[in-house]
């Protein structure tokens, strides 16, 4: 900002204003392009809500879900997919996880790959290093000889926002994976999902 | 050497020999980088005028949310990517207006954002007051005035690029925003 010749009288204050300055979140830029990442949108971008071709769309969908719950039938699980850091412990930026949460956020199936197409998302070309559906157990005794344990910590894995995530993945690493889940983070608390 | 800069890379149109488009992926790469050339003097813009840090850095989100929708449409030729994310920030500011009504004043004590040289916590205290005080007293001010000031002082834009946000010349910002710092004085003063 150039100072565009402020008078005289006025320069006091000006000066004053200049100094105030606020400093965003450090993790906002962060938690940003992880919004983006999963496809969130502007608040714009819901404008057409103010048609009636969409309200009545919605008012549909609504009846829709409605009947869902009376019947029983659950939402469907939500997806994420993350890529790419070292969630094996093998020091390779090159790992993704594709998680199914449902709308409790309850993991439903964790899948790890390696992003081998270089795609930065999961294709048919990546390699499968793990895959489980939502119980949480352990295929070999913990013990085992040559058995580690790798926890990454910590990040937004889950899409909630915060940054309060970790993976802690079990086996003969980086090659065999016996287990692996989500670590929440609540104050000492830690909760494996 | 013919160099593109950061705001023109990400700006640009995508074409066809640029390879696979990867919506998600480029989007995010390309809110990170804009953030961090431009997210903290957008944030500022919205605390000027009255945000709190939390509608800030919400406003700041759709504000950038926005600008990666509408990148096509970006024109490096006749704006900076600054003020072209102020004029956004601007509209996103006039939406939550229209959608609430507004508070007159605003929340002295949110200051946790604030960025303070100071090396004693008495300074900071003392700090915290006068921006409270400056903050509460552009709050009195008309909207119009709220805005310039916004632009200057939060967004950092010169004369001639808060012209080109609001569509007015420079010289009609030059003389608004002088004034509005005159009434904003009286203010202070009374």
């Amino acid at each position: 900002m150039s100072r565009d010749h402020v008078p005289a009288d006025l320069d006091a204050l000006d000066r004053q204003l200049r100094a105030v300055q606020f400093e965003p979140r450090a993790s906002l830029g962060s938690e940003l392009e992880g919004r983006a990442r999963r496809g969130e949108r502007a608040l714009g971008d819901v404008s057409p809500l103010q048609s009636f071709a969409v309200r009545s769309a919605l008012a549909l969908v609504s009846v829709a879900a409605a009947a869902a719950l009376v019947v029983g039938v659950t939402p469907p699980p939500h997806r994420i997919d993350v890529c790419c850091d070292d969630l094996v412990g093998n020091k390779s930026a090159t790992d993704g996880m594709v998680l199914s949460l449902d709308p409790r956020g309850r993991v439903t199936s964790l899948l790890l790959y390696e992003d081998l197409d270089g795609s930065r998302s999961r294709t048919a070309a990546d390699r499968v290093h793990f895959v489980r559906g939502s119980e949480l157990a352990l295929a070999v005794p913990a013990h085992e000889d040559g058995h580690t344990t790798f926890v990454k910590c910590c990040d937004d894995l889950d899409g909630e926002g915060p940054a309060d995530d970790g993976l802690m993945v079990m086996g003969h690493l980086p090659e065999q994976i016996h287990f692996a889940a989500l670590i929440r983070y609540e104050g000492k608390r830690q909760v494996l999902r | 050497m013919n160099e593109t800069s950061t705001d023109d890379r990400l700006l640009a149109p995508h074409r066809p020999d640029d390879g696979p488009v990867q919506p998600v992926a480029s989007d995010a790469t390309g809110m990170a980088r804009w953030f961090e050339e431009h997210g903290r003097a957008v944030y500022n813009y919205f605390r000027f005028l009255g945000a709190s840090p939390d509608e800030a850095e919400e406003l700041s989100a759709e504000t950038f949310f926005r600008a990666i929708r509408a990148r096509d449409a970006y024109d490096p030729t006749r704006a900076s990517a600054r003020t072209w994310l102020c004029r956004i920030a601007h509209n996103a500011w006039c939406d939550t207006l229209r959608r609430a009504k507004r508070r007159k004043s605003i929340p002295l004590a949110a200051f946790r954002d604030l960025a303070v040289d100071a090396p004693s916590p008495e300074e900071r205290l003392l700090w915290e007051e006068q921006v409270a005080a400056l903050l509460a007293a552009v709050a009195t001010l008309p909207p119009a005035d709220q805005e310039l000031i916004g632009l200057r002082y939060g967004g950092d834009l010169d004369c001639a690029a808060i012209g080109a946000t609001l569509g007015v010349s420079e010289g009609t910002v030059r003389t608004r925003l002088w004034r509005a710092l005159g009434r904003l004085r009286k203010v202070m003063a009374a």
